[in-house]
């Protein structure tokens, strides 16, 4: 058609003069956001240091996490202080054990419980509460009735019920996370995804004759993705919180394997004999990463906000 | 006979208004009594104001919305006795092209993604190639730069987002694309561009449209027939030229005086006398003729008898008791 | 005789992406029970001019020339005396009626506030004219309406409420920003000859802003074109309908399909409305002007008044409608 043509040079000078810069995908404009705030920045430094030092800290102590330094052993409170000289860069715990690769260990265990909860729950929950949000009617209602039910149960008792009955272990421990965690995620991605069905590139969407399987996973799950990541960055510290709680009660990981709860949970209780490193250093640490857990999750919210799509 | 792509007969839809578990359900009627055919080559404008049902209608043709009852006849084939299986194939030859242009494209795709998305199911035979040239050929048509290929929605005005939106309907070439309100979210210098464009697709692929607006100045200028709807009946259906020059119905009487003409002297000539109140609300219908609350010829048989839908002759359809006296 | 004079105002915006200019040096007057439409597409700039004039921009917008009311400025007025004006002299009503009602409130708080507020009223005096105003804006049953919450009543009704509000301190000037776009076209149609009758009722100013050319045809006596932040054409609004002098307008009247003449093609404006951050040099027009000569992208054409008190602002000197803007 030859009007066209004129049309579209007219048009492509148009686009020329308006300049519309590169192309930019939402995420990258979220990255961009991320970037910028400075608290968020510096939180994902922290993080990434404490992850190295978690995985790397081993490697650089003559020391492991089992071993009892028969030297110290005893007076644990004047010789085992923090000092280059006997390499225990950390102090020693009341075992004479040496705290800094105890403390690498247990961030090890805290951390990956954090982030493989935090993966279950993100993977189960979305997909439950897509599947009930998309679907609707009686599916969603029986599939959250079921969510509401074992949202009753007191999950702290039953996970503690869980580990006493059958021993303490962590697999037992990723089981009961598992089970509880990933029930807030499937609320929210429900009704997140209930507000989307009804948008209209959905109807777009089965107009174009795709399946409803590929509609969910096309269409759904990716506008979904802002606001899971958003809720499993607070998801993580939930767990490491959750997995320290019962560790500190005694009934988490099981020796010589340590988290963080244990390791604070043995620290308080010896901070009368003045040997406060044995909770200062595991405290530091979970505390730190709390807060950059904390720090970033706010930047990812704001970053990701829908509000400026 | 042949000629005839769709028939509806006696089409009705409802929703149900929640009370929950102790307060009584109301049902909303959204539409009802729809019943009219659509012949190959022209296109059908349904009008109406809020309430009057047309986007659920719209919805209801291409199985969007499951109608309650009624039938929709698409090529022989009753699509309202297809389930979500059968009807597949069949959207290959039903589009539609959405009022927000943002809104009806997935954030997170590219354009090309978005338009290419029809063909990955409806003609899967197709390799990656091959649905690439198809996506540019008719990006091309609808007036997209090439380059705008890999670009995202959100960059993009609301006229070009339209386009989009007008190519993926158009991608797997359909024979019927029904437009729910395609200009209304637009700038008026858009909006003609867009017009121009949906007039001139129209005639290169030979296509049926069923065109949905609110804007009568809109409708009138796209359509061959109009269909006037208030709160999800048909009030009158007739050719866009003898609805206009003579119209029978009071509310299509009311509608055309009401219609702001951008035309000074025209417009200070005209006066709305006769139409008072307001549009009543779709739960809670007036008995009998629904717009009996706002018509000067309104009397006791309006407010006890339903007016059936007469076929008044030259495929025109009237639902009022007195438009004779018109 | 004028009462609202704007001289030179411009509107800046600080964004992220660098100072926008939303309003570009726009001057005009309004006269007492005149009745002027401001018209232009989403960017043109109508809606900013006069929330600066009322002192309702957003907090990174300024606001620099001069708006006279009635021989007082009304730019960089303190607060205090601001709100003596706003509401009781110049008053405003806006798109979304749902947003400009407080849900919480019942109708009648709403309005006895402004009543006891600028007029000194007592409660029982306010309620009674607030239900005086009702019944003159053609709200049947007042006294019922007035005592519902704004989600109990329908757009139209809404609406009429916004403008009984509006009216309930006998404004000079009533300020409309696209008071009947959301509202259906019968419903339109009754809220422009409640307009019409009130303006003369009240010797009020109406000034209307709308994109709608159909709307300002019904009611308008004058007629300002905006595009990108300028003026580009003023006149009375018949003759700028019949002989448009600008380009822009001209574009704009041939791509709005009349229902009178439906077999006539419609002539759109080529091309897309410009980004604020990004005009075109020279006349913000020129990339989609069927007219542009070299000219047009160098120099800014500025606003002239004619000799018949039109004022247009163009370097075309020719007849418009010569030229097809499409080939």
């Amino acid at each position: 058609m030859v009007f066209k043509s004129k049309k579209i040079a007219k048009m492509a000078d148009n686009m020329a003069a308006q300049g519309m810069g590169k192309s930019h995908s939402l995420w990258s404009d979220a990255r961009r956001r991320f970037f910028k705030n400075k608290a968020a920045v510096v939180s994902l430094i922290i993080l990434s240091l404490i992850i190295i030092f978690a995985f790397a800290a081993p490697y650089f102590t003559p020391w492991n996490n089992e071993e009892i330094d028969w030297a110290i052993l005893g007076s644990v409170a004047q010789d085992g202080k923090p000092s280059f000289t006997t390499k225990h860069y950390f102090g020693a715990d009341p075992l004479g054990r040496d705290l800094f690769a105890r403390v690498a260990q247990g961030s090890q265990i805290s951390l990956m419980v954090g982030i493989i909860g935090a993966g279950i729950a993100v993977i189960v929950g979305t997909l439950y509460g897509a599947i009930a949000g998309y679907f609707g009617g009686r599916l969603d209602n029986i599939m959250m009735r079921l969510v509401d039910i074992l949202m009753s149960i007191p999950y702290m008792f039953v996970l503690i019920l869980l580990l006493v009955v059958f021993g303490r272990s962590i697999e037992m421990l990723f089981v009961g996370l598992g089970l509880i965690s990933w029930l807030d995620m499937s609320r929210i991605v429900r009704g997140q995804t209930m507000v989307l069905r009804n948008k209209e590139f959905i109807e777009a969407a089965i107009a174009g004759g795709l399946n409803r399987f590929t509609i969910i996973t096309r269409h759904i799950i990716p506008n979904l993705l802002g606001i899971v990541i958003v809720y499993a960055s607070l998801l993580v510290p939930l767990m490491i919180l959750t997995e320290s709680f019962i560790s500190f009660l005694g009934l988490g990981v099981q020796e010589p394997n340590t988290s963080w709860g244990a390791l604070i949970s043995e620290g308080a209780g010896q901070v009368l004999y003045g040997t406060l490193w044995q909770l200062g250093f595991p405290l530091f640490f979970f505390v730190t990463a709390l807060f950059s857990f904390f720090f970033i999750g706010d930047g990812l919210r704001d970053a990701l906000d829908p509000k400026d799509r | 006979m042949s000629n005839i792509l769709l028939e509806v007969n006696d089409l009705k839809k409802t929703f149900p208004i929640s009370g929950g578990m102790f307060v009584k359900k109301q049902t909303l009627t959204a539409i009802e009594d729809i019943s009219f055919s659509l012949t190959k080559g022209e296109t059908l404008g349904i009008v109406g104001e809020s309430g009057c049902g047309k986007s659920t209608l719209g919805r209801c043709i291409l199985q969007l919305l499951e109608p309650d009852s009624g039938q929709v006849v698409w090529l022989g084939d009753d699509l309202t006795k297809l389930g979500w299986r059968k009807m597949r194939p069949h959207r290959k030859d039903l589009q539609i092209i959405f009022q927000d242009p943002l809104a009806s494209l997935n954030p997170r795709l590219t354009v090309g993604e978005i338009i290419a998305d029809p063909l990955r199911s409806l003609m899967p035979q197709l390799n990656q190639a091959q649905r690439q040239q198809k996506v540019l050929a008719m990006m091309k048509s609808v007036g997209l730069l090439p380059e705008m290929i890999s670009r995202f929605p959100h960059e993009f005005s609301g006229g070009q987002a339209q386009r989009i939106g007008i190519a993926r309907a158009l991608i797997t070439e359909p024979k019927l694309i029904i437009c729910d309100e395609p200009v209304s979210a637009l700038d008026v210098s858009v909006q003609a561009q867009i017009l121009n464009l949906l007039r001139d697709i129209k005639d290169e692929f030979g296509l049926t449209l069923i065109f949905i607006s609110h804007d009568l100045s809109v409708v009138r200028h796209v359509s061959d027939r109009i269909m006037v709807l208030y709160l999800g009946r048909i009030a009158e259906l007739a050719s866009s030229g003898d609805l206009y020059d003579e119209p029978k119905h009071p509310y299509t009487k009311a509608l055309l005086k009401a219609v702001p003409v951008p035309d000074p002297i025209k417009a200070r000539e005209r006066t709305i006398e006769g139409l008072t109140g307001e549009i009543p609300s779709p739960i809670n219908p007036p008995s009998g003729c629904t717009f009996r609350t706002r018509c000067p010829m309104a009397d006791k048989k309006c407010a006890k008898e339903r007016p059936q839908i007469d076929d008044i002759g030259r495929g025109r359809l009237i639902a009022c008791h007195h438009w004779r006296k018109g | 005789m004028s009462i609202f004079e704007v001289k030179g105002l411009s509107v800046n915006f600080t964004t992220i992406n660098g100072e926008v200019k939303a309003v570009n040096n726009v001057s005009f007057n309004i006269a007492k029970g005149e009745t002027v439409a401001i018209v232009g597409e989403s960017g043109s700039g109508k809606s900013q001019t006069v929330l600066a004039a009322l002192g309702l921009l957003a907090e990174n917008g300024h606001a620099t020339g001069s708006v006279k009311f009635e021989g007082q400025e009304l730019l960089g007025l303190e607060i205090k005396n601001l709100n003596k004006i706003r509401g009781n002299k110049i008053s405003m009503v806006f798109q979304d009626p749902m947003t400009s009602l407080n849900p919480f409130l019942r109708i009648s708080d709403q309005m006895v506030e402004v009543l006891t507020l600028h007029k000194g009223m007592n409660k029982k005096a306010a309620t009674a004219e607030a239900i005086r105003m009702l019944d003159a804006v053609r709200l049947p049953d007042a006294s019922q309406v007035i005592t519902r919450f704004p989600h109990e009543l329908s757009g139209g009704m809404r609406q009429r409420v916004m403008i009984a509000i509006a009216l309930s301190c006998e404004p000079q000037i009533l300020i409309a920003d696209e008071p009947t776009t959301a509202l259906d076209v019968t419903v339109q149609a009754q809220m422009l000859e409640l307009f019409k009758g009130l303006t003369k009722d009240f010797g009020t100013s109406l000034i209307l802003i709308t994109h709608d050319l159909g709307v300002v045809a019904g009611i308008a006596d004058r007629m300002m074109v905006m595009y990108a932040g300028k003026m580009v054409e003023k006149g009375n609004v018949d003759e700028t309908f019949y002989s448009p002098k600008n380009p822009y307008t001209f574009g704009l009247l041939h791509s709005t399909p009349h229902i009178d003449d439906p077999e006539k093609r419609l002539e759109p404006i080529d091309g897309l409305p410009p980004s604020l951050e990004n005009l075109p040099s020279g006349c913000a027009f020129h990339p989609r002007c069927a007219y542009s000569m070299e000219r047009c992208l160098i120099e800014e054409p500025k606003l002239i008044v004619e000799k018949n008190g039109r004022s247009n602002a163009c370097f075309y000197k020719g007849k418009l409608g010569d030229k097809e803007s499409s080939e």
